[in-house]
């Protein structure tokens, strides 16, 4: 037999709602973003040569216990890489080359298939890492209890403000492809 | 751009896969999923039980498909371990790394198997796609799943089975955080030993037994030149010695290549940074597979020429040759590909590949299956 890594969840934790994941619940952008059907969660996948691989998927709900939830795993689409980083420095959103884990809202009503398609895009990468980072840590051991983060809050506050500082350097440098908020 | 070659028609022979195993055989299934990872091996008999490795689902259904047909071919025994009075079904899921083309089926794997997997491994590279957070949503579900993040060196035994992880590195793994590795590097490379059991029990008596004859498997992931680097120094060639530390460590009294392996699935679909020529020398496989789409070559163009030719070149030297022969078809060197064509036939490719083991001999199976199709165990060629 062995031994348990974390408690059991319940099967309703994991039921869906219909709330819409906000990158940034104070952005207006955010939240129009939010509202709309036609806004694609776009993550670049694999970086091979001058091709970039992008997945895309309807944009994302959250669950009862605040996990991202996609209704489909999304499809797949290779795009030429200089043309993607162009329409996106052209639009002040990213001013970096593109990175394995970048994620873009982007709009598109007809589907993000094709660069002339996209209509507005936004470079929502930082909370995105932070996401995805979280369902990483959600599956190492057990979840936090309040009552246990509060007991350590005392010591813990500064240490946290220079790991979000930490973090959102590195999620604005130009390091390639790291997974570097991991350590922090 | 070169082409996978085709497989001759003449030399896959139609013929009774299930009948002809033998319950000590190791089956390694490769499928065919394109440009894609997906991997199932089939362990030895243990405890009157067969037990599962999988590697990756890069697509959904296709490795679930496989395992029914194993289970209706009376090859597993499926259900929850109490239910069964078996070990659990699934010994060991692996996420080699988090990209779609390699976990995209492993949610849906999580899901349709619970209390039915003993053992989770992911690299510890976390990814902002779907699949990603779909899988992990899966872990999660389970919670008598041990679940590791494996580094190079860490060794596990099912049975007489043996799991040695060549990849990533401890020291690329401290490094996804403050240096960047590319997610590929990220790969947990594993070399599968069967069997790794070393003493020989007679009634009262036990000795150590090197085992020379094993049946040796490495699947790459899709680990680059920064991974295999840090595999090449962490798992030496053993010189020998005369030294009497040597004469203690057993291993050093003669060669003993720590990478060596019959069976290699080359990394990353044969793209020109999954492989090169030292680490395929030192590997120095007698059989080597390649995941890829083949015929249509895909975006990407994966098989990279390069890298084929670098597979060929370790195969079958030919660099600084006094004489310059023409090249050996990849098919008499043991080099095959998921997606390659056969001649004379229709659009449909040789597909998934079984790698019947037993000890040093291998037997290659092909199923004939295109990359959404099941894989049917009665449509098997053996191939001559």
């Amino acid at each position: 037999m062995l031994f348990e890594q974390r408690s059991a969840r319940k099967e309703e934790d994991f039921a869906p709602t219909t709330m819409p994941w906000m990158h940034d619940s104070s952005d207006a952008k955010s939240q129009a973003i939010a509202q709309s059907c036609a806004w694609w969660y776009v993550v670049v996948d694999e970086l091979v040569g001058d091709w970039v691989k992008l997945v895309f998927a309807p944009w994302p709900t959250l669950d009862m216990m605040g996990r991202l939830t996609f209704k489909k795993l999304g499809s797949s689409i290779w795009l030429d890489s200089v043309a993607v980083r162009e329409y996106a420095k052209d639009r002040r959103e990213l001013d970096r080359p593109l990175r394995i884990s970048d994620v873009f809202a982007i709009y598109a009503e007809k589907g993000p298939s094709q660069i002339d398609r996209w209509k507005d895009f936004a470079d929502i990468t930082p909370t995105a890492r932070e996401s995805a980072k979280v369902a990483a840590f959600a599956t190492r051991g057990d979840l936090m209890p309040p009552e246990l983060a509060e007991k350590l809050a005392a010591t813990g506050t500064e240490d946290d403000q220079n790991q979000m500082a930490a973090q959102q350097r590195v999620a604005n440098s130009e390091l390639p492809n790291t997974n570097a908020a991991a350590a922090v | 751009m070169a082409k996978v070659d085709a497989l001759a028609t003449s030399r896959l022979k139609p013929g009774n896969f299930v009948a002809s195993l033998d319950k000590d055989d190791l089956v390694y299934f490769l499928l065919n999923v394109g440009d894609a990872d997906a991997q199932v091996v089939l362990l030895p008999e243990w405890n009157n039980q067969r037990r599962v490795i999988i590697v990756d689902a890069g697509v959904e259904k296709k490795v679930p498909a496989l395992l029914d047909a194993l289970v209706a071919a009376q090859l597993l025994k499926t259900g929850p371990a109490e239910a069964t009075g078996k070990s659990f079904p699934i010994a060991l899921l692996v996420a080699t790394h988090p990209h779609d083309d390699h976990i995209r089926g492993l949610a849906q794997i999580l899901d349709d198997y619970p209390d039915q997997i003993a053992e989770f491994w992911e690299s510890g590279y976390f990814h902002t796609a779907p699949s990603y957070h779909h899988m992990m949503a899966a872990v999660e579900k389970h919670t008598m799943l041990l679940h590791t993040q494996p580094t190079s060196g860490m060794q596990r035994w099912i049975g007489h089975t043996g799991i040695t992880v060549l990849s990533p590195s401890i020291h690329l793994r401290n490094r996804y955080d403050t240096y960047g590795v590319d997610i590929n590097d990220s790969s947990i490379s594993l070399k599968i030993e069967h069997p790794s059991s070393r003493v020989l029990q007679t009634q009262g008596s036990r000795n150590y037994q090197s085992n020379q004859k094993a049946a040796t498997l490495i699947l790459g992931g899709d680990a680059q030149t920064l991974s295999w680097s840090f595999a090449l120094t962490d798992f030496p060639v053993l010189q020998p010695s005369a030294t009497e530390i040597a004469k203690f460590l057993q291993a050093a009294k003669g060669d003993w290549n720590l990478l060596n392996a019959a069976v290699l699935k080359v990394s990353h679909h044969a793209s020109k940074r999954g492989v090169n020529l030292e680490l395929v020398e030192r590997i120095s496989p007698s059989l080597t597979l390649v995941s890829c789409d083949g015929m249509t070559r895909g975006k990407y163009g994966f098989p990279h020429d390069v890298a084929q030719e670098v597979l060929r070149e370790a195969i079958e030297p030919r660099a600084g040759a006094r004489t310059q022969k023409a090249r050996t078809p990849d098919s008499d060197l043991n080099l095959f590909y998921t997606g390659q064509g056969v001649t004379g036939a229709s659009a449909a490719p040789a597909g998934s590949i079984a790698v019947v083991m037993k000890g040093l001999d291998q037997t290659v199976w092909r199923f004939r299956d295109k990359r959404g199709e099941k894989v049917d165990l009665s449509k098997a060629c053996k191939w001559d």
